[in-house]
């Protein structure tokens, strides 16, 4: 599978602070890959160095197969950044930005411009100045979309905004990724579950894990059983069952290997005969929380959601 | 191309009120050169003053604002992401500063000229290079700084440490200089520059490297190093050579000597002061000097004079006087060369029995091209030089050059042919002077135009020794324009040397004199 992004061993120290601690990221072509982690993992860093705003301490990565040392200029024809730290030029006025970004690019699309003026209802006349950060990101994303870029790189694109705002801009970003690779750097769990290819879990400069959406949510099921008769949990219990517990003739434990024959198989194993067994789906949110748990993932003081 | 016009017009809509700023504040410099000129300045002196101070801020405050706008300090600007060419948008900004600083710089030097009586035509090449200086300084370390900088305020205060740096430089300088010597020499004492302009290089350099290096990479931290560097290099270089001409005489002998010049200590009995001396006081040490031995035809200009005193435990001081705005003339001249002594030398040298060795040390000229022009009402042409008028009280007589200052040129006046009106209360009895009554001014340092805005140079003819002298309209001016011969130098040593023998009465102005002691003038120049 080709790659959008892939970066090898990414460190990057700010004086004694590993700010990046050795990073291996791949992004496949197409996927709308979200990275996730609390305040100060080291999401916006590995943006950075992936987009070449600063350098990497060690280690090395490409973007769209160009060494990220060498991201300047015409690169950037391709690639759409935002971020909510970004310094728009705030004394134009939207459509005066629009107008300006548009002799950079030649795929500049002058009717997906519209499209993105419209679905966003930009206000052309407004100095930038004067948006809310909602429109502000809005203008951005606008001015990062309608040139069809190969990669678009959204840094904490979401935060602050309103539900509203939010569920527009995501919108408006889906609708380009079927031409695009995505990456996303959030710490919002519940906004990105809806719409990520991908996610990979960044905690203190380490990726903890990277992976397909799907195939984590189908690998993970809430587990509820009932016995004939009241149980004391066994010593030894399947290595990829956690949080187990048991009240009466009530278990519950999550399975992180699901697979609906191999589980059953393992539950009468492990319990004998059951009255009732349900596999029950997870939210994301609840997969980390139980990762961080039982210490394989993020831990819950971190993990932030609506 | 495409490109760097449109971040061009990007900023020009951007800044135009800065811009705006800059085109005012240089047509207020313009006229206020032009009004003063004519003796006036446009306003009184502090509005004058602040009008020539708008001028470089105007261009500080555009420069940090312009380069900025597209600022290469951290990485939350957009267009940091955004597909810039870092050599497109160097050139928009090089751009920037030539059409709204260089070329109205351009057109208010022609202008200059065109309001000074030139034609621009002849002098294009002149101005075309003002403005490659320009550029050079200050607009290339300016545009180093804002590229090193975040925004204003970093700006300004790395300006304000560098001013600091600067003057402290200056003062370390002066001070490796004059070390040496038991006494400080002073300010405004030329210190000898063996460097060739190797620092301003070295600055420029660095300056050069800092810009390119920000605009490719983007690399801040080494940007600054590299400042800071050719600031150190610069530094260094000055204190080197300033070091390296520290105990040098600073009039060596000429390899050759074929006037006859001689120098002595002339036995004329001084008016010495009396009161008490103030601490920190500067005290003046007058010491009479007979000189002769310029030709018939020739004059001497005096490059400088040196007095060293050394006292019998090894004390040792040594200090600088210069009288160039005075001439000598063939014949015997006298006058008192006077050397400034800082008040605890002078307390500790004062009662010792002292060793003093003067050097005089006079370019001399041979006077060629007399030329008579008569003094205009208004402005008036005087070849070799330019155009001149009448200026403050009738004693001055300002002449404005194209590019580069007059050469060397003596003006003399004959008080009898005279057409001012003697007015009323006046002393109409002019002092005892032998000879014409002149005024020196001894030639353009360089052939080459100097830095700044205005092509127009000024030079100013006094009569400084020459009190009574006046120049009205119809006045007869006599010009020559000496050609230099040779440099000569003459020393001489006075032993037993008592300091309190020769202490000067403060702000006594005696102009050479000859053995009579009259005042000495200018021979009248050859019919």
């Amino acid at each position: 599978m080709s790659m959008a992004i892939h970066a090898e061993k990414l460190t990057r120290k700010f004086r004694r602070v590993r700010a990046l601690d050795g990073l291996d990221l791949d992004v496949p072509d197409g996927a709308i890959y979200t990275l996730v982690g609390p305040n100060g993992a080291g999401k916006t860093t590995a943006i950075k160095i992936l987009m070449n705003i600063i350098r990497a301490t060690s280690g090395r990565a490409e973007v769209l197969n160009l060494d990220s040392r060498r991201i300047a200029g015409k690169a950037f024809q391709t690639i759409g950044y935002v971020s909510e730290n970004q310094e728009l030029p705030l004394w134009m006025r939207v459509g005066g930005f629009l107008d300006y970004l548009r002799p950079f690019y030649p795929t500049w699309d002058r009717d997906l411009e519209l499209e993105l003026v419209r679905q966003f209802a930009l206000p052309l006349d407004r100095k930038l100045r004067h948006l809310s950060r909602g429109m502000r990101t809005k203008a951005a994303l606008a001015g990062s979309l309608a040139y069809h870029p190969r990669l678009i790189v959204l840094d904490e694109p979401f935060t602050g905004l309103d539900p509203l705002v939010r569920d527009e801009l995501i919108a408006g970003m889906l609708e380009r990724s079927a031409e695009a690779s995505v990456l996303i750097a959030s710490h919002d769990l519940a906004e990105i579950e809806s719409f990520a290819s991908h996610v990979g879990y960044l905690d203190q400069g380490r990726l903890q894990f990277s992976e397909d959406m799907t195939a984590l949510a189908n690998r993970f099921r809430e587990v509820d059983l009932t016995l004939p008769a009241p149980v004391v949990l066994p010593e030894r219990l399947p290595a990829t069952w956690m949080q187990a517990s048991a009240s009466s003739t009530a278990v519950q434990f999550i399975e992180s290997r699901f697979d609906q024959e191999r589980t059953s198989a393992e539950i009468r194993r492990v319990f004998g005969e059951t009255r009732s067994v349900a596999f029950i789906p997870m939210s994301l949110r609840s997969i980390f929380l139980a990762m961080a748990r039982t210490g394989r993932g993020p831990e819950e003081r971190n993990l932030e959601s609506r | 191309m495409s490109q760097t016009l449109h971040i061009f017009r990007k900023d020009v809509r951007q800044h135009w009120i800065v811009i705006l700023l800059c085109q005012v504040a240089l047509l207020l410099y313009s006229w206020n050169v032009v009004e003063s000129w004519r003796g006036s300045s446009f306003g009184p002196q502090i509005t004058a003053s602040l009008l020539h101070l708008l001028l470089p801020l105007t261009w500080i405050f555009f420069i940090l604002r312009v380069v900025q706008s597209e600022s290469l300090v951290g990485g939350r600007q957009f267009w940091v992401t955004r597909p810039y060419e870092w050599k497109k948008l160097l050139a928009e900004k090089v751009l920037l500063v030539v059409v709204f600083l260089n070329l109205p710089a351009l057109i208010a030097g022609a202008f200059l000229l065109v309001e000074a009586g030139f034609s621009p035509a002849p002098h294009v090449l002149g101005l075309l290079w003002i403005q490659l200086l320009l550029f050079l300084v200050p607009f290339l370390p300016l545009l180093a700084l804002a590229s090193i900088t975040r925004n204003l305020i970093p700006a300004v205060v790395t300006l304000l440490v560098l001013l600091f740096l600067m003057v402290g430089a200056s003062f370390l300088m002066l001070y490796t200089y004059s070390s040496g010597a038991v006494g400080f020499v002073g300010l405004g004492v030329y210190v000898p520059h063996a460097s060739g302009g190797l620092e301003s290089m070295a600055l420029l350099f660095a300056c050069l490297v800092a810009v390119v290096l920000q605009y490719a990479r983007r690399r801040t931290v080494q940007s600054r190093m590299w400042l800071i560097g050719g600031l150190l290099a610069a530094m260094t270089i000055s204190l080197v050579s300033a070091y390296a001409e520290r105990g040098k005489d600073p009039f060596p002998a000429p390899a050759k000597q074929t006037l006859p010049f001689h120098a002595a200590l002339d036995p004329v009995k001084l008016t010495l002061v009396r009161r008490e001396l103030e601490k920190d006081e500067s005290v003046p040490i007058g010491i009479p000097v007979s000189a002769s031995g310029i030709p018939e035809n020739f004059l001497g200009s005096i490059h400088g004079m040196r007095l060293v005193l050394e006292g019998p435990r090894g004390e040792h001081w040594d200090g600088i006087s210069n009288r160039a705005a005075e001439l000598l003339v063939p014949g015997d001249n006298r006058w008192k060369a006077v050397f400034q002594m800082n008040y605890e030398t002078y307390q500790r040298l004062r009662s010792l029995p002292l060793k003093a060795k003067v050097t005089l040390s006079v370019d001399s000229f041979r006077e060629q091209n007399f030329e008579t022009v008569t003094a205009g009402g208004g402005e008036f042409e005087v070849p070799g030089i330019g155009r001149c008028r009448l200026w403050r009280y009738q004693q001055v007589l300002h002449c404005n050059s194209p590019l580069v200052s007059a050469p060397a040129v003596v003006l003399r006046l004959d008080p009898n042919l005279s057409t001012c009106p003697v007015e009323e209360g006046k002393q109409s009895n002019p002092p005892a002077l032998d000879g014409l009554p002149y005024a020196w001014w001894p030639g353009r340092s360089s052939e080459l135009p100097e830095g700044g805005v205005s092509p127009v140079a000024s030079t100013l003819f006094y009569f400084w020794n020459f009190d009574h002298t006046r120049i009205c309209p119809g006045t007869a001016l006599n010009f020559s324009f000496p050609k230099f011969s040779e440099n000569v130098r003459n020393d001489f040593e006075i032993s037993d040397f008592k300091l309190d023998d020769y202490r000067r009465p403060d702000f006594s102005t005696d102009g050479i004199s000859n053995a009579a002691g009259v005042k000495l003038g200018l021979p009248r120049p050859p019919r």
